[in-house]
């Protein structure tokens, strides 16, 4: 998994999220993005689920899957990278 | 509500099960005006409720009819769950068709219906699964694990999905199982008038501006679903199933503004309908009452 990809990670998640202000460096690649850590509720899910498909093409199939792909930025770019070698 | 347990819920089961529906008035005129007489607060929440709907000050009447009307609900309730078929349609008296819902499914991106907490919802959704539906409902959990199992039991028999909501809870779980199920092709039911989450909008709501539950928007914009507002209301001893025209998230809007029109355009709908069936509104609650305090803190804030 390459540090870009983990920086593509975190600029989907400003964007999508419209957190201004942030940028790459104030995100924790480890933190947890719901409940503590950057914070996120289940509308962010939804945005971030929607901001995989759009950018990189990749689909969160259900619950399951989502629960541990949306962990942290690491686990986020260890599944696009899993899904799409080519990145 | 303290009278939403299984207990509760048990004895009414029996009762419709021992008494003919044709009696089940006298019942509820019973339960009702004794709450109206040993709940205040159930009282004073329902009349401040229609003071706000009518724009009348003497509603009592309307405040009976309410807990009349709410006695009666929870009757059929518990009568349809054993009902099927013929019989569970037997009590429609009124269908306004399907054509929306089949519409939406024929464009591929799933079906978004939404309803006030008004009339007989849950009577709307057996009756589609009864039909053949794909129906998925995203509701809180209550309070009382046996009537979570009581609700799952009847819905799984019909091939109703549940996707729960925990309103402490921040997990994304829930949202990524209600986007797949629209992507699937399929229908999710939710209630969109009461704040139980924390993503709401400040939107005027019969004049007042209120804290309104926007997940509906978020989820039409992510699938491409249209949202579809429905109501069941009982009209004299049958209900009436009534699905309006549907409402279109995002063409060529900015995000936040598709989001605050779509909605404003739900709640336009459902004030038609409160204000036709004010006494099957069933917030037994003063519900701008979290919004009045709110706004006391911001008028408090802006003092100083």
């Amino acid at each position: 998994m390459s540090e870009e990809l983990t920086n593509q990670v975190k600029e989907l998640i400003i964007e999508s999220l419209r957190l201004d202000g942030y940028s790459s460096s104030d995100i924790d690649t480890e933190a947890p993005l719901f409940g503590e850590g950057l914070g996120l509720d289940s509308i962010d899910a939804l945005q971030l689920v929607v901001g995989l498909e759009k950018n990189f093409g990749v689909v969160v199939p259900d619950a399951v899957v989502g629960g541990q792909v949306f962990q942290s930025v690491r686990t986020m770019a260890e599944y696009i990278a899993e899904k799409r070698p080519d990145y | 509500m303290i009278l939403y347990n299984s207990l509760n819920l048990f004895l009414i089961k029996v009762f419709t099960i021992l008494v003919p529906r044709f009696f089940h008035p006298l019942f509820a005129l019973f339960w009702g005006r004794l709450f109206y007489l040993i709940l205040p607060q159930t009282r004073r929440g329902i009349r401040a409720n229609l003071q706000v709907i009518t724009g009348q000050a003497a509603v009592d009447e309307l405040v009976r009819s309410t807990l009349y009307m709410y006695a009666r609900n929870w009757c059929d309730n518990m009568l349809i769950m054993r009902l099927r078929g013929p019989q569970l349609f037997s009590l429609i008296a009124r269908h306004t068709g399907d054509k929306p819902l089949d519409d939406a499914l024929a464009a591929g991106h799933g079906a978004i219906l939404v309803s006030p907490h008004l009339g007989n919802w849950e009577l709307g959704g057996l009756g589609l699964a009864e039909k053949g539906y794909p129906m998925n409902i995203l509701t809180f959990r209550e309070p009382d694990e046996k009537v979570n199992r009581l609700r799952e039991k009847l819905r799984r028999e019909r091939g109703i999905n549940f996707i729960y909501v925990d309103r402490d809870d921040t997990s994304p779980l829930a949202i990524i199982e209600a986007v797949n199920v629209l992507r699937r092709n399929q229908v999710l039911a939710i209630l969109g008038d009461r704040d139980g989450s924390s993503h709401t909008i400040r939107l005027e709501f019969f004049g007042r501006s209120t804290n309104i539950p926007v997940g509906a928007a978020y989820l039409a914009l992510a699938s491409g679903a249209p949202v579809i507002p429905v109501f069941v209301p009982l009209e004299g001893e049958r209900y009436a199933t009534i699905m309006e025209e549907p409402i279109h998230f995002g063409s060529g809007q900015s995000h936040s503004r598709s989001i605050q029109e779509g909605i404003s355009e739900v709640m336009r709908v459902f004030e038609r309908y409160i204000r036709k069936y004010p006494d099957q509104w069933y917030n037994l609650f003063d519900y701008w009452a979290v919004d009045k305090s709110e706004r006391e803190k911001e008028a408090t804030c802006l003092r100083n």
